[in-house]
């Protein structure tokens, strides 16, 4: 669910949870933040936008799956016995 | 009281509620005009409201191209109004079609890119087709612009209060002299004392009213419009006794199947490439490259938006294809998508999945509902944004009866409104005396106390869910008097039994939203039943009654106000102002 952080890469600024709309950070004093209310994410964006050691990415839901057309996978045709 | 919370009393002469881009205007306008300026938002106006990480396009009138190319003021002003089957106040349309161009131009001195070296036009605007059938939207760098406004605000002055819900008006003798909300992280009680109010909370995102992912799906907000926009300001207002108009109209709307944020499509942000093309590869809609030519400045006529027909007709699935554009028009759209809100996220996940314009087609699928846009349910407003009790201005999609206003009319309404209250204040010097221990407060803080100290009470998103499988059933597709009358009953039901709880104040904030989405859907519920036609804009559907399926212009070619009086709705027909 996202967003998700790369604590290697994050320099505790809090401007992810400083900025986002929908409140799902928290972050305890000079911590990595945590997404908290991973539910409630609007995936605008914003969190890994302004993100400025590039530490945050967004994955998607499975609801949310982006899956394109052709679809790369061959789905096997099922044998007819009749 | 038990454990009260703290309470903070902050005085001002000019109170702007959201910061969107509509509250943001109407701050920095504020602070400009010299009175002491609040604005207030929920999250953080640096990034926040519909814009939070951008608009790709905002429509205007650009005089030195326009005018040329045949189109003057007035005939944009009739061109919308026709779009809208004259079902718009003129007066605030004509004010926003004058004033937007001088509000974008604000927007570029506080550092917003609006020119471009490669374009040919007059003023190096990069100009194409959006609402009207006028080649007259700006197509700009739009993604950070809420940086600039929000950090615009402080640096000219106003103040700035992030995290707070602004949840209640406070109303003496008559006017509105202030208003009382929560920290959403602080859990504090703010008494914010004003002359003059401006609401600027936005639309209700549809798709918190109505959300058709049914049951199992949860609660993730992959919704077009900010989850956030909750009906805040449309609910106080009620509480406080102002009249609201259409709140009884929705539409539906086409997105990316799954992911629904990233702009208009198969164009707008898609274009000139993006095309519609059904199941078969049949072109069901056309790109729009006419209107990128240099050469083209004349009036474009759209075509007709079939998708949802097509998936009706056994021709789908409908996919979004830029496949068939050259690299500069794929290129020129991801410049585009990049700057529409959620076109960034968009853009970011495609990146990851290896997901290319140039060889994938997107999905496109029935979209949430949209409770705004053709709907343009909000505060009924005169010409000059003031509402029906003196001391309360709306802004932006808070105001109704301006359909597709859109960012142009958040920009301008903002500033005007702004404008308006500070006449206002200058001109009513009577004071008022609120204190943190009047009753309002006092009551305010015990709805507060009420979900903080329920612990065995529900979540707030088992109400969400309910709410949503009510409105989807009864409020949308199979609209009679009965089902509508029933559907009140499992509201009022629903409201009695939603006894939710909030272990914190950021649950609170959910809490206090549900609370005005409930309040919402009554009075959605409510005109819905009182509406008896159905109402079309064009060929669209706003208001679907199956007992009363045809358009009735007789009665009902006006807006449908509700206001509350001695515990009471009472309805009035309000006429479509022209000029």
């Amino acid at each position: 669910m996202p967003p998700k952080i790369d604590k290697t890469k994050c320099n505790k600024c809090g401007i992810c949870v400083d900025h986002c709309p929908e409140d799902v950070f928290v972050q305890a004093e000079k911590k990595v933040p945590t997404v908290k209310y991973p539910d409630e994410c609007w995936h605008c964006g914003a969190c890994f936008i302004d993100c400025k050691p590039g530490a945050v990415h967004l994955e998607l839901p499975l609801t949310m799956r982006l899956i394109p057309e052709p679809y790369r996978d061959k789905i096997p045709e099922p044998i007819k016995e009749y | 009281m038990e454990n009260p919370l703290g309470k903070t009393v902050i005085d001002c002469d000019l109170l702007v509620i959201g910061g969107g881009m509509a509250g943001c205007f109407a701050a920095i306008r504020g602070a400009d005009l010299g009175v002491k300026t609040v604005l207030v938002e929920k999250a953080n106006p640096l990034r926040s409201g519909a814009a939070a990480t951008g608009i790709d396009h905002i429509w205007a009138y650009f005089p030195e191209i326009q005018g040329p190319a045949g189109c003057t003021m007035d005939g944009l002003v009739a061109d919308h109004t026709e779009k809208m089957d004259g079902m718009i106040h003129q007066d605030l349309l004509r004010l926003i079609a004058e004033q937007a161009l001088d509000r974008i131009l604000d927007l570029e001195k506080m550092g917003v890119k609006i020119r471009y070296e490669q374009s040919q036009l007059p003023g190096k605007y990069i100009l194409v087709r959006q609402v009207q059938n006028v080649v007259n939207t700006l197509n700009f760098d739009g993604r950070d612009m809420k940086l600039n406004m929000g950090r615009e605000v402080r640096r000219r002055g106003a103040k700035v209060v992030s995290r707070v819900m602004v949840n209640e008006l406070v109303v003496r003798d008559g006017r509105v002299v202030g208003a009382i909300g929560v920290g959403v992280r602080d859990k504090k009680i703010y008494l914010f004392r004003s002359k003059a109010t401006i609401l600027s909370t936005a639309r209700i995102s549809g798709g918190r009213m109505f959300y058709e992912s049914g049951p199992g799906a949860g609660v993730a907000f992959n919704l077009r419009w900010p989850p956030s926009e909750t009906g805040d300001g449309k609910a106080m207002a009620f509480r406080a006794g102002a009249e609201l108009i259409n709140l009884e109209f929705s539409h539906h709307r086409v997105n990316f199947k799954n992911f629904v944020r990233g702009g208009g499509l198969p164009y707008n942000s898609y274009s000139p490439a993006g095309q519609g093309i059904n199941a078969f590869g049949k072109v069901i809609m056309p790109p729009e490259k006419g209107i990128f030519e240099d050469s083209y400045q004349g009036i474009y006529q759209a075509p007709k938006h079939r998708l949802i027909d097509e998936l009706m007709q056994g021709r789908g699935p409908i996919y979004c294809d830029l496949t068939t554009g050259t690299e500069e028009e794929i290129r020129f759209s991801e410049w585009s998508i990049s700057h529409e809100g959620g076109g960034t996220a968009l853009l970011h996940v495609m990146k990851r999945e290896g997901i290319d314009f140039r060889k994938d087609m997107l999905e496109m699928g029935p979209g949430e509902i949209e409770l705004g846009n053709f709907a343009a349910g909000g505060l009924y407003v005169d010409g000059h944004c003031a509402s029906t009790i003196p001391g309360l201005f709306a802004a932006g999609d808070e105001m109704g009866g301006v359909p597709l206003a859109c960012a142009p009319g958040a920009l301008v309404t903002g500033w005007h409104a702004a404008e308006r209250g500070v006449d206002y204040l200058k001109k009513n010097k009577a004071e008022a005396r609120v204190t943190a221990r009047d009753p309002e407060v006092q009551a305010f803080e015990a709805v507060c106390q009420t979900f903080l100290n329920r612990k065995d009470g529900l979540r707030w998103q088992e109400a969400q869910v309910a709410l949503n499988r009510l409105m989807n059933y009864y409020g949308l597709k199979l609209k009679t008097e009965k089902m509508l009358q029933r559907g009140l009953e499992n509201l009022d039901d629903l409201t009695k039994h939603a006894e939710l709880k909030a272990a914190n104040p950021h649950e609170l904030m959910r809490c206090l939203e549900m609370r005005n989405l409930l309040l919402n859907a009554e009075l959605l519920l409510r005109g819905n039943l009182e509406r008896k036609e159905t109402r079309k804009i064009k060929s669209m559907n706003i208001h679907l009654r199956m007992d009363y399926p045809q358009q009735d212009d007789a009665n009902w070619k006006c807006s449908l106000a509700q206001r509350l009086e001695n515990g009471r709705i009472v309805f009035a027909k309000k006429p479509f102002r022209t000029i």
